[in-house]
């Protein structure tokens, strides 16, 4: 199994807030989301976003839910009475301690995303500082394929500035389907769900 | 900044690009979107190749000998091109091969008003498509609200107030948020107690899962719930309420600005979205794309020869979108590939039952296309 990892964010305020692009922000996770859900050999890990688990769990269910098990969820305590309700519907989330402070806690959380050892890809879009932090952390396993994108702006394009090797590109889809590739086709399946 | 981007090759007359200019100019007028600054009107005789940014289309003016190089990144971009002719009988001799299955616009037929309201329905410019979804909650919002409905109304755009009051049920107009399409905006008042007794989960997933636009608006003091943390926020402080509840000028005129660029953003995306889910289905089983339609259609081969017109549709399709692709009368079968993340379960086996009773024409799921073309 090739595992996906990603870091989206919309800062609101800050410098970051000024050239984040927020419709291509959500659009570029939701076309991951897409990809990664369709396809029966990747696996998707994430640190718990509060606006991406709902997603990803919608999502996963639009496609049919034998796609849960590929998602996997990693979840700091730091955040414990603040969790979105989706978090519970995972069968598989990776509890991280609070460690006392954010930062701490966050280092925590990310140290053990990447740890994993099948996580091939990294995908950056918008952001605050916390994304370069990220995107220097996992990439310090050799043999890490890293998509910086930059057309939704925010803290990526410190990335650009940096020297990284980034993708200005808005289609996110075709992008994925590149350079994630996986065997796209598969039998329809059915919707599992109607709430 | 630049939100539209309007094409102009092949070879108009010097009355046909006034013509263009003006008839543009007097249809946008009252969106408050300008000519030369929102929406760029780009002439030239170099491909044409615009930002990814912008939601974008091409004027291509016929003419004898007239090549296809100036529309060429367009063509494999999937950018719509409206091809114009002098008239009808003209049209093998004006328009090059690749735009050939095209229906052209007869310049003596239609003119140019028919060519600019084609242009502006392609980039989800027209009236119609001009709809702002405005969600608030009646005892904390009202004028504020009102204030909104009048200014988006005067901007051109179709006002539906989501109004939520206390008792629960009492609301002005029932909304289907599975019917929200890509050029819709939903502009979210969010007071103290709007968003909780608003949105349950699933619907805020489900709004998110479809790639709903939404603008939140935050009133002050008021903190917003981590799960609007993806959305475009714009926060109100206590001077931007004026002593009426209502808004100040300054504030509503980014609040319209705001919804324009997210709609133009969110249309973009859905036409790149949706043309590169078709384009790279299609070359996965050895297919090859053959040339464009009009609007945004792409006219498919398949490796076994068959011909296919693909309708991308963007938004929720409906019986309506069922049959204008019959009566279209174009190349081979038709299928229409729609988005589904996001769609009730109910509302997608409607579809299914409803393509089912239409022999020339199938629906297609987008991630599905590779699946469902490979056995046509």
């Amino acid at each position: 199994m090739r595992e996906v990892f990603l870091s989206a964010g919309v800062p609101e305020d800050g410098p970051y807030a000024q050239t984040v692009v927020a419709g291509l922000v959500s659009n570029a996770v939701r076309e991951l989301l897409i990809h990664v859900t369709s396809s029966v050999d990747l696996q998707f890990v994430w640190g718990g976003q509060p606006a991406i688990t709902p997603m990803v769990w919608e999502i996963c269910a639009s496609n049919g839910r034998d796609c849960l098990d590929r998602m996997k969820l990693y979840q700091s305590r730091y955040y414990e009475g603040q969790y979105p309700e989706e978090v519970a519907y995972f069968d598989d989330v990776q509890y991280l301690p609070d460690e006392g402070t954010l930062n701490d806690s966050l280092q925590t959380l990310r140290r053990a995303m990447f740890a994993r050892p099948q996580l091939e890809f990294g995908v950056f879009v918008g952001g605050a500082e916390g994304i370069v932090d990220e995107y220097n952390l996992f990439t310090q396993r050799f043999g890490r394929k890293s998509l910086v994108l930059t057309a939704a702006g925010g803290a990526t394009l410190e990335l650009a500035q940096s020297g990284t090797e980034v993708s200005e590109t808005t289609d996110f889809g075709g992008l994925f389907r590149r350079e994630i590739s996986a065997d796209y086709i598969r039998p329809p399946t059915r919707p599992k769900h109607d709430a | 900044m630049t939100l539209y981007e309007i094409g102009v090759r092949g070879n108009p007359s010097a009355v046909q690009t006034k013509e263009l200019k003006e008839t543009l100019e007097e249809m946008l007028n009252g969106t408050g979107l300008k000519l030369g600054i929102d929406v760029d009107l780009s002439f030239g005789s170099g491909d044409f190749n615009p930002s990814s940014k912008s939601s974008n289309a091409v004027v291509f003016y016929g003419s004898s000998g007239q090549t296809d190089s100036e529309v060429k990144t367009a063509l494999s971009r999937g950018i719509p091109i409206v091809p114009v002719v002098s008239n009808f009988g003209n049209h093998s001799s004006e328009i090059p091969a690749s735009l050939g299955s095209i229906n052209a616009i007869a310049y003596s037929k239609g003119g140019t008003s028919l060519i600019a309201s084609t242009v502006l329905h392609l980039l989800g410019l027209l009236r119609s498509q001009r709809q702002v979804f405005i969600s608030y909650r009646r005892d904390e919002a009202t004028e504020a609200a009102l204030q909104l409905f009048n200014e988006f109304s005067a901007h051109h755009f179709r006002v539906f107030l989501d109004t939520h009051g206390v008792p629960p049920t009492e609301d002005f107009q029932a909304i289907l948020w599975h019917e929200l399409s890509d050029t819709d905006v939903v502009v979210m008042l969010d007071t103290a107690t709007y968003f909780d007794s608003r949105w349950t989960s699933v619907e805020f997933r489900r709004a998110q899962a479809k790639g709903i636009t939404i603008l939140r608006i935050g009133w002050p003091g008021v903190k917003a719930s981590l799960r609007t943390n993806l959305l475009k926020s714009i926060s109100l402080s206590a001077s931007d309420i004026l002593a009426n509840d209502k808004l100040d000028a300054a504030k509503l005129e980014e609040i319209i600005d705001a919804v324009e660029r997210a709609r133009s953003i969110s249309h973009a995306q859905r036409v790149t979205n949706m043309q590169s889910a078709i384009r790279d289905a299609v070359a996965q089983i050895g297919g090859s794309v053959s040339g464009a339609g009009p609007g945004h259609l792409v006219q498919v081969k398949l490796s076994s020869g068959k011909e296919l017109t693909v309708v991308p549709y963007i938004g929720v399709p409906t019986s309506k979108a069922l049959n204008e692709a019959e009566t279209r009368g174009t190349l081979g079968d038709i299928a229409i590939v729609y988005d589904q993340i996001g769609l009730l379960p109910s509302w997608q086996q409607h579809l299914e039952w409803l393509g089912g009773h239409v022999k020339s024409v199938r629906w297609v799921k987008r991630n599905e296309i590779a699946w469902e073309f490979s056995a046509w």
